[in-house]
């Protein structure tokens, strides 16, 4: 039975991303221990943040926008948000992009399959490519409050 | 209403500049857009981004090539983690940030409410002899 949107208000921390491929081989584009958080806000907007801990280093600089080329790589290649409004549409959750650090997504919406089971929630997603890894991803996230 | 009630929701960038202690007014990525999540249950979501960003050849939002993922984090800025109110302080716990060096970082802001805005200014900053904060200036997002 589709899950009604209050279900989904609320902050959830990403616990495993896994993405399987036409073969059924199965990759983990952001490690074992991927660190994301999701927010779904009552008012409408969603928020998501996912990140490979372990790769991303610190910038020589305090200036956010001022990075190196090569630091600006390993940070955009560890690293990947995007924010907009969100929507149920049955058994899907629809994420309409406003902004992203990945400038392709603006403007698109994302749909993803959603599994509640108590405080976790599964979203699955279309083929795509993440770091490198191709195919349906699975994300794992687990309810913050 | 408290601060903290107010602050609630999801907020759009109206403005935001640098501003010198004479008043000059810069706008760190002109033309930007911003939007800036503060929930009940105490997570902060911020992204403010430049106008005209370029898409990338590929699709792989993680696999741009250096001049991509150059012109990307140059006019972008994301960060999130948890919110607190201390007084007219706001505190940001940065969780996780593409800028890494904010991660683990606890940052200070002011805040106060004019109308329907939010006007949220950092403490000063010193650099290069110079003395500045920068302010960003919020409409609640409908």
């Amino acid at each position: 039975m589709p899950a009604k949107s209050e279900q989904l208000i609320g902050s959830w921390r990403l616990q495993k991303w896994i993405i399987t491929d036409e073969t059924g081989a199965v990759k983990e584009p952001m490690g074992p221990k991927p660190w994301g958080l999701l927010i779904y806000a009552a008012d409408g907007y969603m928020s998501a943040m996912l990140a490979m801990p372990e790769a991303r280093g610190r910038f020589a600089g305090n200036d956010p926008l001022g990075g190196s080329p090569e630091e600006a790589h390993r940070a955009m290649a560890s690293c990947h948000a995007y924010v907009g409004r969100w929507r149920i549409d049955g058994e899907r959750v629809v994420h309409d992009v406003e902004m992203a650090l990945w400038p392709n997504m603006v403007g698109t919406s994302q749909v993803r399959y959603y599994r509640l089971d108590g405080h976790r929630i599964v979203l699955k997603t279309p083929p795509m490519t993440r770091k490198g890894a191709s195919g349906v991803a699975e994300l794992t996230w687990t309810r913050v409050t | 209403m408290s601060d903290k009630d107010k602050l609630v929701g999801t907020w759009r960038l109206a403005d935001w500049a640098r501003v010198d202690a004479d008043g000059t007014r810069t706008p760190p990525l002109p033309g930007a857009a911003g939007l800036i999540t503060y929930t009940a249950d105490g997570f902060m979501f911020a992204t403010l981004m430049g106008a005209n960003r370029k898409p990338f050849a590929g699709f792989d939002p993680m696999g741009g090539t250096a001049e991509e993922t150059h012109h990307a984090m140059s006019t972008a800025l994301s960060y999130c983690g948890r919110w607190r109110m201390e007084g007219d302080r706001l505190i940001h716990k940065v969780e996780l940030s593409i800028f890494p060096n904010w991660v683990g970082a606890e940052m200070t802001r002011t805040t106060r409410f004019e109308g329907d805005r939010a006007i949220v200014t950092t403490l000063p900053i010193t650099d290069g002899g110079k003395t500045f904060v920068f302010e960003l200036v919020l409409t609640r997002a409908r």
